[in-house]
């Protein structure tokens, strides 16, 4: 009996000791054998404060890409002339010397107009006959100049004056042009610029980006505007492109009364990342909305018009209002600079203010 | 001739005090508001006053107000009148409103038919170019209501030679206006009868 106890505690000891051995290996600590992570409890925005690293606001870059419908009418004169005027019989196709080579005809000159200098592309893929809009406007613009229609590539031989004939030949082209506007939005960032120093960053200015002759999309190229350098040493560049603006002038109705509401609005959507400049990691990334609004009653009646100083004044403030909001949901801000306390609707007590309420003051 | 004197004296005494209380006008008493009205079986003011009691109890118990932090701001909307007899059901929600006001738990929205002057007055300060800019009540900052009250009063009248019998019933509904949920309904019957 004693034996059998002694093999059965030998047994359990025995157990006891193969099992710790086999045991897993307890779990790494965080921080230890394991790369950092930057969503991690300490966010990047404290070791930001903290390094006093910088950070560029660039302005808003944008890209304005439209379509012209364009329509240009070439008229070239060709001279057969004999051996008494240049001496040399045959014919020539030459230039009047006294009339430009081409006279051209700019018809829908006042569609989507850019000052912005554009490239004429594709011209034989339009054709005016395919869309019976543009073709009746165009005869109807035609006819009111004076202009018969022609037929494309039409040539119409001249009467000889004296021993020169000249021969005209009209050539209409028509066609879409594309032009790309590349530049930046100067005036809805600096709110952004205060709100990062309100909350205790380093911004430092970023220089303007200018863009060049047939600039490309590289404009919007930031990893090739950080190696260039311009950002003058920032460790962060919060990056925004503009998505899309929008200009709206409603009239309404208002419901209860004989009075309508005239509502400008503008309105703008910009893509944001904050880029480290040594590693080019986004570590922040997000769509912030601005809108500033004007609200006239009974504005279209009397003609009202919208100042756009003021739109973009609340514009720039409702955008870093929203850039706040999602720098404080990426733990960038604190959420007190992000939504500043505004007046609550608390619930009030009804005898609080009661002059026949009983008020005992402490001494 | 003493005693036909005296019968002359006391007739013309009479009658010009019967004259005197024919010319005066009706009397006049305050009576309490408040006190249970049984001239007919019309609607009449205790049925508009136990209508908006229970209402507002009703409501001020319901977990969409009471359980809320912050005070839900609401507006009136429309409480139609079904029944035959002229009942001016702004009445019944302007009393309603008093004393949900009164309770310090909701607040109100200018009503569609409160617009008017308050877009007037909107108006007026802000562009009539004659208030100090910072002023003035800025177009474009009302609040709008997260609810709205409406609701309904209907009657059943039964009529013998003899009695009359009346049956209201008055809807009241509180619907978010986002979800267009109905959040609380509550209502109220009234029966009276009159009998000859």
């Amino acid at each position: 009996m004693c034996i059998k106890n002694i093999r059965f505690t030998y047994f359990v000891a025995f157990a006891a000791l193969t099992l710790f051995g086999c045991s897993s290996t307890p779990p790494i600590r965080s921080g230890q054998g394991l790369l950092p992570n930057p969503f991690a409890s300490k966010p990047i925005a404290e070791t930001i404060k903290e390094e006093q690293k910088s950070i560029a606001v660039t302005n808003i870059f944008y890209k304005k890409e439209g379509a012209n419908v364009k329509y240009v009418e070439e008229i070239s004169n060709k001279y057969d002339s004999n051996a008494s005027i240049s001496g040399i019989s045959g014919s020539a196709d030459k230039p009047a010397p006294e009339s430009k080579s081409s006279d051209t005809k700019d018809i829908f000159s006042d569609i989507q107009t850019s000052a912005f200098p554009i490239k004429f592309t594709n011209v034989s893929d339009f054709k005016p006959s395919d869309h019976p809009t543009i073709q009746k406007d165009l005869e109807a613009r035609l006819a009111a100049d004076g202009i018969p229609v022609p037929p494309s590539n039409s040539s119409t031989p001249s009467a000889p004056v004296g021993n020169i004939t000249t021969n005209s030949q009209v050539v209409k082209k028509a066609g879409i042009e594309r032009q790309a506007e590349y530049g930046q939005l100067r005036s809805f960032s600096a709110a952004i610029r205060g709100l990062l120093i309100k909350s205790g960053y380093k911004v430092v200015m970023a220089n303007t980006a200018v863009p060049v002759a047939n600039q490309g999309d590289d404009f919007f190229q930031v990893v090739e505007r950080i190696k260039a350098g311009e950002f003058n040493g920032a460790d962060y560049v919060m990056f925004g492109v503009l998505g899309e603006m929008s200009f709206t002038d409603n009239v309404d109705e208002i419901p209860g009364t004989k009075s309508t509401s005239q509502q400008i609005g503008l309105d703008l959507i910009v893509d944001f990342s904050l880029i480290d400049t040594k590693t080019y990691q986004v570590v922040a990334s997000f769509l912030a909305e601005g809108n500033g609004k004007e609200v006239r009653i009974d504005g279209r009646d009397n003609g009202f018009k919208p100042s756009m100083a003021k739109l973009m004044k609340q514009a720039s403030t409702t955008l870093a209002q929203d850039v706040a909001r999602h720098l404080a949901d990426q733990n960038f801000v604190t959420s007190t600079i992000a939504e500043p306390e505004i007046g609550r609707n608390y619930k009030r007590n009804p005898y609080s203010d009661d002059a026949s309420t009983l008020k005992i003051y402490p001494k | 001739m003493r005693a036909l004197n005296k019968s002359i004296v006391g007739i013309s005494f009479f009658s010009t005090l019967f004259l005197l209380a024919g010319c005066s006008g009706p009397q006049v008493r305050y009576g309490d508001a408040k006190a249970v009205e049984t001239v007919t079986v019309d609607y009449g003011s205790t049925d508009l006053q136990s209508i908006a009691e229970a209402m507002v109890r009703s409501l001020l118990q319901t977990k969409v107000i009471s359980g809320s932090k912050y005070a839900p701001t609401i507006t009136v909307a429309d409480v139609k009148n079904k029944t035959t007899e002229y009942i001016d059901t702004r009445v019944i929600t302007d009393k309603i409103r008093t004393q949900l006001l009164k309770s310090g738990q909701v607040r109100f929205a200018v009503n569609i038919n409160e617009m008017q002057s308050q877009v007037d007055e909107l108006k007026r300060q802000n562009q009539s170019g004659l208030y100090k800019s910072n002023t003035i009540s800025k177009t474009g900052n009302m609040e709008g209501a997260k609810y709205r009250l409406e609701g309904s009063i209907s009657s059943i009248v039964k009529q013998t030679k003899d009695v009359k019998d009346v049956y209201y019933v008055f809807n009241l509904n509180l619907i978010d206006n986002e979800t267009g949920l109905l959040e609380w309904a509550d209502e109220k019957e009234i029966r009276k009868s009159a009998t000859r």
